[in-house]
């Protein structure tokens, strides 16, 4: 059941129901629907914030100003307008599509970023449930998204579509492992999987200064992972037009995109959470350096995206394998061995 | 076991050192020009729409209806019809097409009294038919002076004290 900051009111909430002989699953069902619908909320206008500012970053990268109509102020309404006008659009489905699984396909994709969204610890105590297997759950519900993909891809009945969610499968499995391995050495270091009491253990130290190349490697596999340039073949716009989400069109794509601007957000709060100490920060309140700190890294992300190339597939496949599984299980073994030699 | 360390370090150094030009690049000027709302300056010899220049003095036409350019036009895009004999000879009516030109100034430079020139900085033509890019002689008719081909492009005296040494662009159009 959740804990949202106070624990307290929500418990009271639960025994005023009690009182009145209503049965237990009503109130919960009432707290969970107001959780969801905040985080929700809380997804939505941070992606809409996500867009804007990326398509900012790209422009000032390549000395444009990006949008600058709509709303006034550099143009801060361009989510807003290209929602609406997503909403108003015709919804597509191809003649010929696997339909009960086209329709699915994005909600699987936006269940499973939604889902992470239960352990990111935004301050002490805001945290949906402090779940004891915070890390795996994260790492388990990440992979998730890789089966709306191919679901996408699949019923498409489009061989676009079916080759990007193919690339797309092959490279989540492939930086996950890096990406699971380079997070045990701050687990390690804890020596505990809940992201509260991770960002706990960093009351002294960043875990970015104790492990640099697990930070380095997991940046790099978050990248890939969130389906983004320059490891962004699944949607390789040169050869496969969009990838998984060609045939999808209005709001089933707004979805789509919502996810993956919901799932960078993510990899970033996780590793804020891991490597840069949290919510931890001196004057300012906790929530806002969460949100400082993640949003630093979303920039990094976005910087990145505008500085390297695509890579092309066997060269994804080469950093994967030959370059990040080895440098996260040397990671590993030294952190190993040096955690057993201290203690 | 080396190489593949310094290959290593060598790629993530040039990460590093792309990612510097490019967040150079963030704070740099954006080139845009915003258009409707702020405008570039043109080059004072741009070749835009049609004027026909005026005799300052007597607010009159300088074109003697000659049909030079009309005939020199390799677009055929003017036609005129003078009326009056010898030098009250005035067009009657002029028409140039816009439609056809191609901004080549031959007329400019073929025309023997400087009646009619392009360097008015007029190049926002648009229209929602043909026939509005039709201009006539009362809408090619100049206001004032307007810069012509014997217009020097430095003009010694000319409201200005100093003029610009090989300033050729700097000259201040009045229109």
């Amino acid at each position: 059941m959740p804990h949202i900051q106070s624990g307290d009111l929500v418990a009271r909430f639960y025994a005023l129901f009690e009182g009145w002989g209503i049965p237990w699953i009503v109130p919960r069902l009432i707290v969970m629907l107001v959780v969801v619908s905040i985080i929700i909320l809380f997804i939505s206008v941070v992606a809409m914030f996500l867009i804007w500012w990326e398509r900012k970053i790209s422009a000032h990268i390549q000395a444009r100003f990006g949008p600058m109509r709509v709303g006034g102020w550099h143009g801060w309404a361009q989510s807003i307008a290209d929602g609406v006008k997503l909403l108003l659009k015709e919804d597509i489905i191809p003649t010929r599509a696997d339909r009960p699984v086209f329709i699915l396909a994005p909600m699987v994709v936006f269940a499973a970023a939604l889902a992470a969204y239960v352990v990111i610890p935004f301050g002490p105590g805001l945290i949906v449930e402090d779940l004891n297997i915070g890390i795996l759950y994260v790492i388990a519900i990440s992979s998730l998204a890789v089966v709306g993909i191919i679901m996408a891809g699949w019923s498409s009945n489009n061989k676009y579509a079916a080759l990007g969610a193919l690339r797309s499968a092959a490279q989540a499995v492939s930086y996950e492992v890096p990406l699971v391995i380079s997070l045990i050495g701050p687990v390690l270091l804890a020596g505990s999987l809940s992201t509260t009491k991770i960002v706990e253990a960093q009351r002294y130290l960043w875990f970015i200064v104790l492990q640099p190349l697990a930070f380095l490697t997991y940046f790099t596999c978050a990248v890939a992972e969130t389906n983004r340039l320059p490891f962004d073949i699944p949607e390789a716009e040169s050869e496969l037009v969009a990838g998984f989400h060609v045939e999808y069109s209005g709001m089933r794509f707004a979805i789509f995109f919502l996810a993956e601007y919901a799932n960078m957000f993510t990899v970033c709060a996780i590793a804020t959470t891991v490597f840069l100490g949290g919510w931890r920060g001196p004057l300012l309140p906790p929530w806002l350096w969460f949100l400082l700190k993640t949003f630093f890294l979303l920039f990094v992300m976005m910087w990145l995206r505008w500085t390297l190339a695509r890579v092309r597939v066997d060269q994804l496949m080469d950093v994967a394998w030959k370059v990040l599984l080895p440098l996260a299980f040397a990671n590993l073994g030294i952190t190993g061995l040096l955690v057993w030699a201290f203690s | 076991m080396w190489r593949y360390l310094r290959e290593l370090w060598q790629g993530f150094w040039s990460i590093i050192l792309s990612m510097q030009i490019t967040l150079r690049y963030l704070f740099t000027r954006a080139v845009t020009v915003q258009y409707p709302e702020e405008k570039r300056q043109l080059p004072v010899r741009a070749l835009t729409r049609h004027v026909l220049t005026v005799d300052l003095d007597s607010k009159e036409l300088k074109c003697t209806a000659c049909d030079m350019c009309a005939r020199i036009c390799p677009a055929n895009c003017i036609h005129l019809e003078g009326e009056g004999k010898g030098k009250a000879r005035r067009p009657k009516w002029f028409v140039i097409d816009h439609n056809l030109c191609m901004y080549c100034n031959l007329c400019v430079e073929v025309c023997p009294f400087d009646a009619i020139s392009m360097y008015t900085g007029m190049y926002e033509l648009g229209g929602f038919s043909r026939t509005n890019l039709v201009y006539d002689m009362e809408t090619m008719h100049a206001d004032g002076f307007y810069p012509t081909i014997m217009t020097p492009r430095s003009p010694a005296g000319a409201g200005v004290k100093a003029p610009p040494p090989a300033g050729a662009g700097k000259q201040t159009r009045k229109a």
